[in-house]
């Protein structure tokens, strides 16, 4: 039997960044009724992360990802190939709980740049259309980078971003990303304090004529006050960041940020360890609710005028595909086949490793924002006549949070002839924190080839198909990759190290190695119902009362992490919904 | 192959996933899967570390019989050498905690998606070859997808130790343990490579030796099984003593790691620290300062409006 629950006016699907974003800034002042319907537990601060240092626990058996036991996501490198499910955590992690992913994020925070924004028309009006290959989908997005400034600017003042302005209203700043757009205010909090490696990179990329700059980061340098009124104060660079909830809200979350003022509201309630099957619709196609399952197996209706799927790129593509109906019977959003297209992930690596004998780094202190970065080999800052590719990606030095067991697995790749035994132990022993790496992070285009669609032959504890996955690198990724290397190569020597390794070939996608937990695109937002699954503000065409949130809205994504961007989306979607939505439900807006 | 969000060790990671053996079958399929487990991972009890094993003196067995634990001392032993003055894997406590994983977990320490259809693995061929709609993949693309077998941790250590044991007698006429030193490391080299060849990292043809570990260990892997041996013998090296390796700390102290701590100044992060390694029953409250009359907003947050559903 079915429970029905009493409508509301606005459910998600997930009770992580986005939904957060979302209650947080159309409740407050409305009288609107949410839920959030999220499939982890309740967790907070305190206490929950208060004694969470263990390494083995959050690090090497995933305490705070979505639980593989129920869900996982299948993959194939081609349409000739069978598709296998990731049966342990490999290429990405997405978490689950209260907070969703961000609460053991990274937080690297950044705009994305004014051409990844006009991405096909930027390239074939500076090299011409045949630069862009035959089989590559990728194209523009509905709005430009000064549509979405605004937005970005408020979200970063929301979460307290620390950072270095590199340009301020067109006006270039010494110390910061030259590159970027114009931003109207500096960043609300200084950068975080650097590392000893990332001080060595600083130098010695500057040498070579580049602009090193700090990680913008939402990890506060300092104590904050918020807008929203919460106080929080600053980082302790105490090491055990990425995969772990921050002990003291310096890491910005849900959590710190946007619950609070939600849930001060009266009229926003997450309702976790449930989880949601499907999105129902009636005879006209139109959405009526979501469908969802308790801890305890029961199972209930929620009905809502508006439905969000927040559920991370993975499951708002499967959320979609799932909700088959007759008025939508290849799922809801993919009445021209368009959801699962533009699939696209990051090209995370790192090229070159240094060994620097006798010195000591720190590595296991700080963060993954205690870095400088350069954006000098990224998107097109530099000028591609020349070269056989598009695109770049963004390039640092090994960051903090050096941890001892992940890292001595591998931080001796190529340095050591065996990885076990005397030898390796010894040198373990004397280079641990000795050695380090130049990273990239790269765009991944969109390709006709890589795709999702429901896998059909492995199904979910629930009996649902899995999403499948079709996805390798292509021509383009490799002759970047090559580039890229051979950058890195120039900054670790310019650094000095002892010794070096390089791998100069991009191998073939692997599914079992962690890369990155970007994935994106699969439900992209564009200017027609022919090009994209939804509108500029996430709102489906073909079913305006579902609108879709995070990085599964990307056409294609480009060389930096994606959340700034999600949230920058988010802010403008839940000022459409709150200010333009609700005076005409289920009209698409323009 | 890891970014900042990972603690961007740099390198390839080599992961420790279970594959099967190569060559043995030439063009024939291979099951991979061998008893399919029941997933009963234990529902995560959030957050907090969990009790430390009981002292009782000397720690014993609960997994391992005395003949495998005699075998798992000598595999540790060579992966991580050591003796008292400069401690390895026995001294750290490693075969126990190997032992205590095992024991703690009916199945998978972690998140584990364990429900079939199982692939089957081809040797030779490609992608195009395969039937299409076949769950078959080419023993060379395998390593791509990552750990795929069903086999349980426990079932892979029950049946890896024998067969390794087989093939060592069939080697060199006795038992693993009994070996001299560098012939237990000859035979470990020869799974290590089977694994690398896996993963398309070694160099020169296929030796012999691989082909004859390969047959003693059958479809369980033995390459796959050098790759968990190393991973849990790293895991016990370098994890807290919590989980009953890392015993004093020698790990932490071998790479020179002050165990968990709550905080770094700026500073320290440029000149680095003179903290003495502590285990994380060690850390510091959180909050010391903390008073009950002033809640800082960030940790104490409304929770009304959160529950479960
Ligand atoms: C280890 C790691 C490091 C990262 N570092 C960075 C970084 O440095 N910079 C950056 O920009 N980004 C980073 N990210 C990415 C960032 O966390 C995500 O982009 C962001 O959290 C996405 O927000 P979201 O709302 O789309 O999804 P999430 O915040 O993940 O929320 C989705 C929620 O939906 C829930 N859910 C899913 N399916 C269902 C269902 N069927 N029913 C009920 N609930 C469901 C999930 O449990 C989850 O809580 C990182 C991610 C990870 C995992
Ligand atoms: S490094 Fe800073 S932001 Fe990260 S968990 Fe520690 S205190 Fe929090």
């Amino acid at each position: 039997m079915v429970v029905q629950n009493d409508p509301v006016d606005i459910v998600t699907i997930g009770g992580g960044m986005t939904a957060s974003i979302l209650a947080a800034l159309i409740l407050p002042s409305t009288s609107h009724t949410m839920v959030s319907l999220e499939q982890g537990a309740a967790r907070w601060t305190y206490p929950d992360f208060a004694h969470n240092h263990d390494s083995l626990r959050f690090n090497n058996r995933y305490e705070l990802m979505q639980d593989l036991n129920q869900v996982s996501w299948t993959w194939r490198p081609n349409e000739n190939a069978p598709a296998l499910p990731m049966r342990q955590y490999g290429s990405f992690n997405p978490g689950q709980g209260l907070g969703g992913s961000m609460v053991h994020w990274t937080a690297l925070t950044w705009r994305f740049l004014p051409s990844d924004f006009a991405y096909r028309t930027h390239h074939i009006e500076r090299y011409g259309a045949d630069k862009i290959p035959d089989e590559m989908t990728v194209q523009d997005w509905p709005f430009s980078y000064l549509d979405l400034e605004r937005h970005y600017d408020a979200l970063e003042y929301d979460m307290g971003v620390s950072g270095q302005a590199g340009n301020l209203n067109g006006r270039i700043l010494e110390g910061g990303n030259p590159f970027e757009g114009p931003r109207q205010r500096p960043y609300p909090n200084p950068p975080l304090a650097q590392s000893a490696f990332g001080n060595l990179f600083h130098e010695a990329v500057q040498g070579l004529g580049l602009h090193p700059f700090p990680t913008p980061s939402g990890i506060l340098s300092q104590g904050y006050t918020d807008p929203f009124g919460n106080v929080r104060a600053g980082c302790l660079y105490c090491g055990f960041c990425t995969r772990y909830g921050c002990e003291v809200g310096a890491k910005t979350s849900p959590l710190t940020t946007w619950l609070p003022p939600a849930l001060d509201t009266g009229r926003y309630e997450v309702r976790t360890r449930s989880h949601v099957i499907g999105i129902e619709t009636d005879d006209d196609g139109r959405a009526t609710g979501v469908r969802y399952v308790n801890a305890d197996g029961n199972e209930f209706f929620q009905p809502a005028e508006l439905v969000i799927t927040s559920a991370y790129t993975l499951e708002n593509i499967r959320n979609l595909l799932l909700s088959r109906s007759k008025a939508h019977p290849d799922g809801v959003g993919n009445d021209r086949g368009r959801v699962g297209r533009n699939y696209t992930y990051q090209l995370a690596q790192n090229p070159a490793s240094g060994l620097w004998e006798n010195e000591r780094f720190n590595f296991y202190m700080g963060n993954g924002c205690t870095i400088p970065q350069v954006f000098d080999y990224n998107a097109d800052n530099f000028d591609h006549s020349d070269v056989d590719f598009i695109g770049g990606a963004r390039m640092y030095p090994s960051a903090g949070q050096r941890e001892p067991i992940s890292s001595a697995q591998n931080l001796l790749e190529g340095l050591t002839d065996r990885r076990w035994g005397a030898e390796w132990k010894q040198t373990l022993g004397s280079s641990w924190d000795s050695v380090g790496s130049i990273g990239i992070e790269g765009e991944s285009p969109a390709y006709e080839g890589n795709f999702c669609d429901l896998d059909p032959r492995f199904t979910d504890a629930w009996g649902l198909p899995l999403l499948r996955i079709t996805f390798d690198w292509r021509e383009n990724e490799r002759n970047m990759y090559r580039f890229l290397a051979n950058r890195s190569e120039e900054m670790i020597k310019a650094m000095g190290a002892d010794r070096t390794t390089v791998t100069r070939q991009l191998a073939p996608y692997r599914y079992d190695v962690y890369q990155s937990t970007h994935a994106t695109g699969g439900c992209i937002m564009g200017t027609d119902p022919g090009n994209s699954v939804t509108n500029g503000y996430g709102q489906v065409w073909d079913t305006p009362n579902v609108f879709v949130t995070g990085a599964a809205l990307f056409p294609q994504n480009p060389g930096a992490n994606p959340s700034g961007t999600v949230g920058a989306l988010a802010y403008r979607a839940a000022e459409a919904i709150r200010d333009r939505y609700f005076k005409a439900p289920g009209e698409l807006l323009t | 192959m890891a970014e900042p969000e990972e603690a961007a060790p740099p390198g390839r990671k080599i992961s420790r996933r279970a594959f099967i053996s190569s060559g043995s079958l030439f063009g024939g399929f291979l099951l991979v899967q061998c008893t399919a487990g029941t997933e009963t991972r234990p529902p995560p009890q959030q957050f907090l570390p969990p009790a430390p094993p009981e002292q009782t003196g000397v720690p014993a067995y609960r997994f391992f019989t005395a003949s495998e634990a005699r075998t798992v001392e000598a595999i540790t032993a060579r992966l991580i050498p050591g003796d008292e003055s400069d401690p390895g894997a026995i001294e750290a406590g490693v075969p126990f905690y190997i032992d205590a994983k095992l024991a703690s977990f009916e199945s998978f320490a972690e998140p584990t998606f364990i429900q079939g259809p199982f692939v089957e693995v081809v040797d030779g061929g490609t992608f195009e070859s395969t039937a299409d709609g076949d769950l078959v993949v080419p023993e060379d693309q395998l390593y791509r997808y990552g750990y795929q077998s069903g086999v349980t941790p426990q079932t892979e250590y029950r049946d890896g130790l024998q067969s390794l044991n087989d093939y060592a007698v069939s080697r060199y006429g006795s038992e693993f343990a009994d070996l001299a030193a560098e012939e237990q490391d000859s035979i470990l080299e020869v799974l290590d490579t089977i694994q690398q060849r896996a993963e398309g990292d070694a160099e020169g043809s296929e030796q012999a030796e691989e082909g004859a570990a390969t047959a003693a260990f059958g479809g369980s892997g033995a390459g796959g099984f050098f790759s968990t041996l190393r991973t849990d013998t790293i895991e016990g090296m370098f994890s807290d003593p919590l989980y009953g390796g890392n015993k004093d700390l020698v790990g932490w102290t071998l790479i020179g790691y002050p165990g968990p701590q709550r905080a770094y100044s700026p500073q320290e992060m440029l000149i680095g620290t003179r903290r003495n390694p502590q285990p994380l029953d060690g850390l510091t409250p959180m909050n010391p300062d903390r008073h009950a009359h002033e809640v800082p907003e960030a940790l104490e947050q409304p929770r009304s409006g959160v529950r479960d559903g």
